[in-house]
C-alpha cells in the first residue's frame, strides 16, 4: 500500500461513522409543537396524492462528539402510507449505538398517543461480531390522517472502531461479496501530502416529499490536532435552488430547506450524482483557501508521479526505435507504438481479477515504464504512461493527461478531491499539423480515438507550464454508428426472411468489443441477437451467424443475422400492409412521459442508418407507398424513403442522426416531438396488392 | 460517488477478508470433481455434480440433516451462482456446520469455513423474524472451478417431514438421499414432478439403519410463457417419520395437518370486551347478514395493516386476535385471527385454510406437507341468512355449507371475491374432524372483467381525438388500484401514459379521470381524453388506420419454439374482455377495405371481433372470453395459434380513400 492510500485509510477510519449515518435524519431533545396545519393536512402540496408526506426532518452532526441526532414526523395521507409507521434505524453494532429513541402518533384531533410497541434488533449484515444492525419498530394502530414522529441520537464508540473491525465493516456493506469493481482499476495515484479529505455529507432527498427540512453540522475545532491538514471546514453545495448553508453564532453550519421533492431517476439522465441535491463537507489544510491554489498543488504531485514512472526515456530509445524501424511520419511510429502497447496484458481489463488478487496471482507492481517493457503487463495507468514513454523515446510529442470519466460524473472545479474526479489518463500527441487523443489502455480503442467516457469532459496536463485544465473534445455523430444492411424476402405466408448485417463504428464498435471481454461465444451471441431482437417485432427470431473483428480496434465490427419475422404482414379485406419498417419504432422510443425533471444526456453522438430492400412475391404488386419523411435541425436528422425497384423489390433508406449528446430540460419537448415524428414514420405502411387469399 | 470515497479506499485495503485457507479437499469432492460431464446445452452456467441429502432422525424426533453439493462452473457467467451457499436457521432450525472449497486446476485447494459466513436477519415483507440466513461465499470461483460445500443442520421439527427440492434451474447429474432410522422408527416417501427411485438399504451409523435413494441426470426447468411457478413443477420428495413411541409431529395425511393447525390457533381467537364492543359496533347499524359480514371484512382488510413479526412459532401461529386489535397490524395468519374472532361475536363460524400462493404448489393429489404452505385465509360458514349469488367465492362444503373464502390480506379484493393468486387455487380446511384440501373457485369470466368503450374523430389531418372509458372488475382492477393506490397523481397520469405508450406515439393525455379507486366493491372506472396526431397515416392514395385502437391479449408474448412444451399452462384466470371502439371519418373520406371479421371457438377461450361501417363511423368490436386458465402442457400450439390470430386482428387496419382522390 502506498502512502496515499494508507493516509486514506487512516481517514476513513475517523470518518466512516459519519458518513455511514449521514443517511438518517435527526433533531432536539424534545417534541416540537405540532401546528394545526400539519393536523388538518390531507394532500402534499407538493406532490398530490402521496401515500405520505414528511413534514419535518432534523439532521444534527456533532462533530467534536461523533453525535447525531435525528427527528423526522411524518404524515399519513393515504392507507399506503401507513407503511411509514414501519421503521428501521441502521447502526454498527459496537461502535455504534441508538440511544434516546423517542417514539409517538397523533391522531388528526391533535391526542398524543405514546409508542407502546416492542423495539427489535435485527441483522441486516454481518459476520462474526461485526454487524449492521436495524433498530425496528412498527407504531401500532396508525390511521390515514395521523402523524407519526421520532427521534434519536447517535452515538460512537471509539474504543470499539479497532482498524480491523472496521475494514471488516467496510468489506462487508461493500456488498455483494465477490462483485467485480465497477470500473476497470486505473491506479496512477500520487497525492502525498492531504490538503483536503471529504469527511461528510447531507443527502438532503428522501424518498418522500418534505415539506420543511433542518440540517445542522458542528465541526470538530480539534481535528487537526490529529491531522495537520484539518484546519478549516469548508462545504460545497448543489442544486440547492437558492438556499445557503450559513454558519450559526454557535459556528454550526446550517441549512433550512422547504419543499424538497424526493429524487427520481430517469432514463437518459445526467449523472446521478451531479443532480441530487446535497452539502458536503472537506477538513482542508489552513491555506487552502479555494480551488485556485488546491488543484495546482495536486495536479503538481501527479506530475511527479507521472515523471517518475515514465523515467528517463533515454532507456527505451532502443526499444522505441524497434517498434518504429521503416517508418517516416510521426503518426505510422505513433501507431506502431500504440498497437505494441496495446498487446500488453491489461491487468484493469482481466475478468474478475481485482488488484488484491495480482499478488497471488505471480503479477508484480510496475513502479516503472521499463518495469512494464519487463514484466509485459500492467494496469491502465502503467500501460497509458508507458505509450508515452515510448513516444517520447521515439522524439514524439506525447503527453498524460489525467481525465474526468464522464459516465458517472461531471467535474466540479469547487470539489476538491483529485482522484475521485480525475480518475482515468488518456495521451495527448501534437505532430506537425495535428492534435490528436489516444487512448491506449482501453482495449481494442482504435488508433486515434478515446472511449466516449473520456472525451467531452476535463483533463490536467501533465506538462509543466501549460493550463492546467483541458477541454476534451467530444466526437461527432459519424464517430458512432450502426450500419444495418437488411435483406428480406416476404413469402405468401406473410413472413418475411432474410438476412441483416450489422456493422458497427467507432464507439458503438468499442462498446461491444469492451462487452465481449469476460463474456464467452454463447453470451454474446445472446447479447448480439439480445440487441437486435429489441428493435424487431416480438415475434422475430433471430440467429447470430457470424462475426467479425470483435476482438481487435478494426474500423469495423460486423455481425450477420438470419431473420425470421412472421406475421407482419396485416390484412385490410383485399389488401395486404406492410410496415414500411420491421424495426418496431415504438419500442426504440426513450421518451414516452410528457414530463421531464432533468436534462437528457446521451452518452455520445451518434447515427444509425438502416438499407432495407424487401422482395415481394409473385403477384403481388406495390400500390401505396408513404411519402418521404426528413426531418433536420442542428441537433438531430431523420430521413425515411421508400423506393420501388425491378417492379418486385421495396428499398427502403432510413438514417438517424442525433448530432448533440446534452439537453436542457426545456429541450425535452422538442427532442420527445422528434422521436414521435420518427416512431410515426417508421410505422407506416405501404399498401401492397393481390388478394388476402395470397397470405394464407 | 463521492460518498462512498472511504468504503471504497477501504475495499482496496481489505479486499478479500475472508480467510482462505489453502487445504486439502475432502475425498468425496475430489472424486465428484473427476464426474464425466454429459454434453450439455452451451447456455448452461453451470452443472450440479452432484447433490446429496443424508436425514438422521433419533428417538426424540431430532433431524439433522448432513448435505453435500458439489457444482461446476460452465460458463463464467455461473461464477457467483457456483460460489454461494445460503442456508436458513432458526426456532426450530440450528446450522452445525458450513465449509466450503474451490477446486482449481494447478492451484491450491481454497477452503472458508463456517466462522467467514455472513448472516442476515433480513426476510421480505417481514419486519422481524428469528429467522436468520447464513450465506457462505467461496471466492476467486472461476470457469472450470469446482466448488463444494458441506453442511449440516439440526432440526426439530413441528413435523417430523423433511423436503428435498433436486430440480432447480441447473441441470443435476446425481442426486442421492439417505434416511438413517433408529429400529422401530418408519418412513413415508412421496414423489413429487418426478416418478419414484427405488430405494436400496445401506449401512447407516451404530444402531441406525439406512435406505438410501440414488437417481442421475435430472434436467434443469427451463423458462417457458404461461408456466407456473418453479416451486410447482420443480421435482422434490417429502419424507415423512414417525418416530417411535410419539406421534405428535408425524401428519401422514393433509387432514392431520389442519386438525394440528385448528388446535394450535384455537386460544387466538378469545375475544376481549374491546373487540366485541368494536364488532358490535361496525355491526349495529347494518340490517343484513351479508352486509355486517362485508362490514367487518372491510375492518379487517382495510384498517389491519400488514406488518409481520414472526419469533420462535410465529411463523405459524398468530398473534391473540385482541393484540392484533389493539396494535392495528399484523400478517396474514393475524387478520385471519382477528376477522375470525369478530366473527365469532357474530355467532358465525369461520375456519383457517392454509395455502400457498404459488398456485399448483398444493393440488388436490399433492402429498402431505406442513411447510408446503405460506399463506392463511378464512373459510366463512355462511349463515343461512345471506341468500345464495351474494357471494361469488363460494365453495359448498358436505358438512359445513357454505363456505365463503375470503382473502383479508389482499388489501384490493373484497368480500366475496378472490384475488388472483387463489382463483383456482387449492387450499387447506383446517377444523377440528374432517380437514381436507379444498379447490377453490375460478370466477365466472364476468367476474374478471376489462371493457373499454370509446368515441373518437378522426381529424383530416389525420389525428385521432375521443374518450377512453374502461371499466374494470376482479383481478383486473386489483392489479390497477395496487398500482394507483401507491402512486401520486402524477404517478397515475404517467402509469395510464406508459400504458398508451404501447400503442400510441406522439399522444397527449388531456383530462383523466379514475373512480371507484378505493372502493374495491365498485368496479374500477378509468376514463380519458387522448389526442393522437398521426393516427391515420398516407400510403399513396390510401389512408390507413388501425381500428383496433389499443389493447392487446397476452398476443405480445414470445413464444419459445425450441424445445416442446413440458410444463401446464397457466393463463392468469378467467376472464372477460370487451372493447367497442367506434371512430367518426372525416367527411368525403370513404372505407375502402375493412380487415375480416375474426371468429375463434376453443373449449377454454373464444375471440370474436368485427369492423363495420356504420354511415361515417368505423365500428370495431371484439369479445375475448377466457373459461379455463389452466391447460395441459400438451394445448401449447392451440394457446400459440389462438394469440397468434388475436395479434394479427389486432394490427389489421382499414383502408381509407378521401373522395378528392388524395
Amino acid at each position: 500500500m502506498n502512502i496515499c492510500l494508507w493516509k486514506r485509510v487512516c481517514l476513513s477510519f475517523v470518518f466512516i461513522p459519519a458518513i455511514l449515518v449521514s443517511a438518517w435524519a435527526k433533531p432536539t431533545g424534545k417534541w416540537l409543537p405540532v401546528t394545526v396545519e400539519e393536523l388538518q393536512l390531507k394532500d402534499c402540496p407538493g406532490m398530490p396524492g402521496a401515500p405520505a408526506v414528511c413534514l419535518f426532518r432534523e439532521e444534527y452532526f456533532h462533530h467534536e462528539d461523533f453525535v447525531t441526532r435525528v427527528y423526522r414526523r411524518i404524515k399519513i395521507l393515504t392507507a399506503e402510507g401507513r407503511q411509514y409507521a414501519n421503521v428501521e434505524i441502521s447502526y454498527l453494532d459496537g461502535i455504534q449505538f441508538i440511544d434516546n429513541l423517542k417514539i409517538r402518533s397523533i391522531t388528526p384531533e391533535g391526542n398524543e398517543r405514546p409508542f407502546n410497541g416492542k423495539i427489535f434488533e435485527k441483522t441486516a449484515v454481518g459476520r462474526g461480531r461485526t454487524r449492521l444492525m436495524l433498530k425496528t419498530f412498527t407504531i401500532p394502530d396508525v390511521n390515514v390522517g395521523d402523524i407519526i414522529e421520532y427521534r434519536y441520537t447517535v452515538g460512537f464508540n471509539y474504543l470499539q472502531a479497532t482498524r480491523d473491525r472496521i475494514a471488516d465493516l467496510v468489506y462487508i456493506l461493500s456488498g455483494n461479496l465477490n462483485k467485480n469493481v465497477d470500473k476497470p482499476f486505473e491506479g496512477g495515484e500520487n497525492s502525498g501530502e492531504i490538503l483536503s479529505a471529504f469527511m461528510y455529507q447531507w443527502n438532503i432527498q428522501d424518498t418522500l416529499y418534505t415539506l420543511k427540512a433542518r440540517f445542522l453540522f458542528k465541526p470538530n475545532k480539534t481535528m487537526s490536532i490529529f491531522f495537520a491538514f484539518a484546519e478549516r471546514l469548508n462545504w460545497l453545495y448543489q442544486k440547492l435552488y437558492g438556499a445557503r448553508p450559513i454558519q450559526n453564532s454557535d459556528e454550526e453550519i446550517e441549512l433550512e430547506l422547504d419543499n424538497i421533492p424526493p429524487f427520481e431517476k430517469e432514463d437518459y439522465m445526467t449523472p446521478e450524482a451531479n443532480e441530487r441535491m446535497n452539502v458536503m463537507f472537506f477538513y482542508c489544510q489552513s491555506d487552502v483557501k479555494s480551488s485556485g491554489n488546491f488543484w495546482p498543488h495536486e495536479i503538481d504531485l501527479w506530475r511527479k508521479g507521472v515523471k517518475k514512472f515514465i523515467g528517463d526515456t533515454g532507456d527505451l530509445s532502443g526499444m522505441a526505435a524497434q517498434l518504429t524501424a521503416d517508418q517516416d511520419q510521426p503518426l505510422q511510429k505513433l501507431q506502431k507504438i500504440y498497437e505494441w502497447v496495446q498487446q500488453l496484458k491489461n491487468l484493469s481489463y482481466e475478468p474478475g481479477l481485482l488488484p488484491s488478487k495480482w499478488k497471488d496471482k505471480g503479477y508484480k507492481t510496475n513502479k516503472n515504464a521499463a518495469d512494464v517493457l519487463k514484466n509485459k503487463y500492467g494496469c491502465r495507468s502503467d500501460i497509458t504512461r508507458t505509450f508515452v514513454a515510448l513516444a517520447r523515446a521515439a522524439k514524439l510529442d506525447a503527453q498524460v493527461i489525467r481525465v474526468v470519466t464522464r459516465d458517472d460524473k461531471l467535474f466540479r472545479m469547487d470539489l476538491l478531491d483529485m482522484y475521485a474526479q480525475f480518475d482515468s489518463e488518456v495521451v495527448l500527441v501534437k505532430t506537425d499539423d495535428r492534435t490528436i487523443y489516444l487512448d491506449p489502455a482501453t482495449p481494442f480503442c482504435p488508433f486515434g480515438m478515446v472511449h466516449w467516457s473520456r472525451s467531452g469532459t476535463v483533463g490536467v496536463r501533465e506538462v509543466k507550464g501549460d493550463p492546467e485544465f483541458i477541454d476534451l473534445p467530444n466526437y461527432s455523430f459519424d464517430k458512432a454508428s450502426i450500419q444495418r444492411e437488411i435483406s428480406l424476402a416476404l413469402d405468401p405466408g406473410g413472413e418475411l426472411k432474410g438476412i441483416v448485417k450489422v456493422t458497427y463504428s467507432g464507439q458503438d464498435a468499442l462498446e461491444w468489443r469492451l462487452s465481449a471481454i469476460g463474456n464467452d461465444e454463447v453470451g454474446l451471441r445472446k447479447d448480439f441477437e439480445d440487441d437486435l431482437i429489441a428493435i424487431l417485432p416480438n415475434s422475430a427470431k433471430v440467429t447470430l451467424q457470424k462475426i467479425e473483428n470483435i476482438d481487435n480496434n478494426q474500423p469495423f465490427l460486423i455481425v450477420y443475422f438470419d431473420v425470421v419475422i412472421p406475421n407482419l404482414a396485416a390484412v385490410a379485406g383485399q389488401k395486404i400492409l406492410l410496415p414500411l419498417s420491421p424495426l418496431e419504432g415504438r419500442r426504440q422510443h426513450p421518451f414516452r412521459s410528457s414530463k421531464r425533471t432533468y436534462p437528457i444526456y446521451f452518452s455520445y453522438a451518434f447515427e444509425t442508418s438502416d438499407d432495407l430492400t424487401i422482395t415481394l412475391p409473385l403477384g403481388i404488386k406495390l400500390e401505396g407507398k408513404p411519402n418521404p419523411t426528413k426531418i433536420a435541425t442542428q441537433y438531430f436528422a431523420f430521413s425515411l424513403v421508400t423506393s420501388e425497384e425491378n417492379n418486385n423489390t421495396l428499398h427502403i433508406k432510413r438514417n438517424l442522426q442525433m448530432k448533440w449528446q446534452y439537453f436542457e430540460t426545456n429541450q425535452y419537448p422538442s427532442l420527445k416531438n422528434f422521436y414521435d415524428q420518427v416512431v410515426a414514420a417508421d410505422e407506416q405502411q405501404m399498401v401492397l396488392t393481390g388478394s388476402s387469399n395470397d397470405f394464407k | 460517488m463521492i460518498s462512498n470515497k472511504p468504503l471504497i479506499f477501504f475495499c482496496f485495503f481489505v479486499l478479500s477478508g475472508v480467510k482462505l485457507i489453502a487445504a486439502d479437499a475432502p475425498g468425496w469432492l475430489c472424486n465428484t470433481a473427476l464426474t464425466p460431464l454429459p454434453s450439455y446445452k452451451t447456455d448452461i452456467d453451470m452443472v450440479v455434480l452432484l447433490d446429496d441429502r443424508v436425514v438422521t432422525i433419533d428417538d426424540r424426533g431430532t433431524i439433522v440433516v448432513h448435505c453435500r453439493r458439489a457444482v461446476k462452473v460452465l460458463r463464467r457467467q455461473g461464477c457467483e451462482k457456483a460460489s454461494i451457499l445460503a442456508v436458513q436457521s432458526g426456532f426450530d432450525i440450528r446450522i452445525r456446520n458450513m465449509t466450503g472449497w474451490r477446486l482449481a486446476v494447478g492451484q491450491k485447494t481454497r477452503e472458508v469455513s463456517y466462522k467467514e459466513a455472513f448472516e442476515t436477519g433480513l426476510a421480505p415483507d417481514v419486519l422481524y423474524t428469528d429467522a436468520k440466513i447464513k450465506i457462505l461465499q467461496v471466492p476467486d470461483v472461476d470457469l472450470g472451478n469446482v466448488v463444494g460445500f458441506e453442511w449440516e443442520i439440526q432440526r426439530t421439527p413441528l413435523a417430523t417431514e423433511d423436503i428435498f427440492f433436486f430440480q432447480g434451474t441447473f441441470p443435476v447429474c446425481r442426486v442421492s438421499y439417505t434416511i438413517n432410522l433408529l429400529p422401530g422408527s418408519e418412513y413415508s416417501i412421496d414423489w413429487v414432478n418426478w416418478q419414484p427411485e427405488k430405494p436400496q438399504p445401506v449401512k447407516g451409523p451404530a444402531s441406525y439403519y439406512g435406505i438410501r435413494w440414488e437417481w442421475q441426470n435430472i434436467p434443469p426447468i427451463e423458462v417457458e410463457p404461461f408456466a407456473p411457478d418453479s416451486r410447482a413443477i420443480s421435482g422434490r420428495l417429502i419424507a415423512r417419520f414417525r418416530v417411535k413411541g410419539s406421534r405428535d409431529s408425524y401428519f401422514p395425511v393433509w387432514g392431520d395437518i389442519g386438525v394440528w393447525y385448528n388446535q394450535l390457533t384455537s386460544d387466538c381467537l378469545v375475544v376481549d370486551e374491546s373487540l366485541a364492543e368494536k364488532t358490535r359496533h361496525l355491526a349495529s347499524s347494518i340490517p343484513d347478514t351479508a352486509g355486517k359480514l362485508q362490514a367487518l371484512a372491510d375492518f379487517v382488510q382495510k384498517e389491519i395493516r400488514y406488518v409481520a413479526v414472526e419469533i420462535g412459532m410465529g411463523g405459524f401461529k398468530p398473534h391473540p386476535a385482541s393484540s392484533i386489535f389493539s396494535n392495528r397490524y399484523g400478517d396474514c395468519k393475524d387478520k385471519t385471527t382477528l376477522l375470525s374472532a369478530m366473527l365469532r361475536v357474530m355467532n358465525v363460524e369461520s375456519y383457517y385454510m392454509l395455502t400457498n400462493t404459488a398456485r399448483g404448489v398444493i393440488k388436490s393429489d399433492s402429498p402431505a406437507a406442513l411447510y408446503s404452505f405460506d399463506h392463511v385465509i378464512l373459510a366463512i360458514v355462511l349463515p343461512s341468512d345471506v341468500p345464495d349469488g351474494v357471494f361469488a367465492s363460494v365453495v359448498r362444503h358436505p358438512k359445513l355449507g357454505r363456505l365463503l373464502i375470503f382473502d383479508p390480506t389482499s388489501p384490493y379484493t373484497p368480500l366475496g371475491r378472490l384475488p388472483l393468486y387463489l382463483q383456482g387455487n387449492t387450499a387447506l380446511l383446517a377444523i377440528a374432524e374432517g380437514s381436507e384440501l379444498l379447490n377453490l373457485p375460478l370466477p365466472n369470466p364476468e367476474n374478471n372483467l376489462l371493457e373499454r368503450k370509446s368515441l373518437f374523430s378522426l381529424l383530416p389531418d389525420g389525428t385521432l381525438q375521443g374518450e377512453v372509458i374502461e371499466k374494470r372488475r376482479g383481478y383486473l382492477a386489483d392489479q390497477s388500484r395496487a398500482e394507483m393506490l401507491n402512486s401520486t397523481i402524477q404517478g397515475r397520469t404517467k402509469y395510464i401514459e406508459m400504458f398508451l405508450g404501447h400503442f400510441f406515439v406522439g399522444f397527449s393525455l388531456q383530462e383523466q379521470e379514475i373512480r371507484n379507486l378505493e372502493e374495491n366493491q365498485q368496479e374500477l372506472i378509468v376514463t380519458y381524453r387522448i389526442s393522437v396526431p398521426r393516427y391515420a397515416k398516407n400510403s399513396g392514395n390510401f389512408v390507413i388506420i388501425r381500428p383496433c385502437v389499443l389493447g392487446d391479449k397476452n398476443s405480445n408474448i414470445e413464444f419459445n419454439e425450441n424445445t416442446p412444451r413440458r410444463f401446464p399452462i397457466y393463463l392468469e384466470s378467467t376472464s372477460l374482455q370487451r372493447d367497442d371502439f367506434r371512430i367518426n371519418l372525416p367527411e368525403r373520406w370513404t372505407v375502402k377495405e375493412l380487415p375480416p371479421a375474426v371468429n375463434l371457438e376453443t373449449d377454454f377461450a373464444s375471440y370474436k371481433s368485427s369492423a363495420v361501417i356504420k354511415g361515417s363511423t368505423l365500428v370495431y368490436i371484439r369479445e375475448y372470453r377466457l373459461l379455463d386458465p389452466i391447460l395441459s402442457a400438451s394445448r401449447f400450439e392451440e394457446v400459440k395459434k389462438l394469440f397468434c390470430e388475436i395479434n394479427a386482428d389486432e394490427r389489421n387496419c382499414a383502408l381509407i380513400v378521401k373522395s378528392d382522390g388524395i
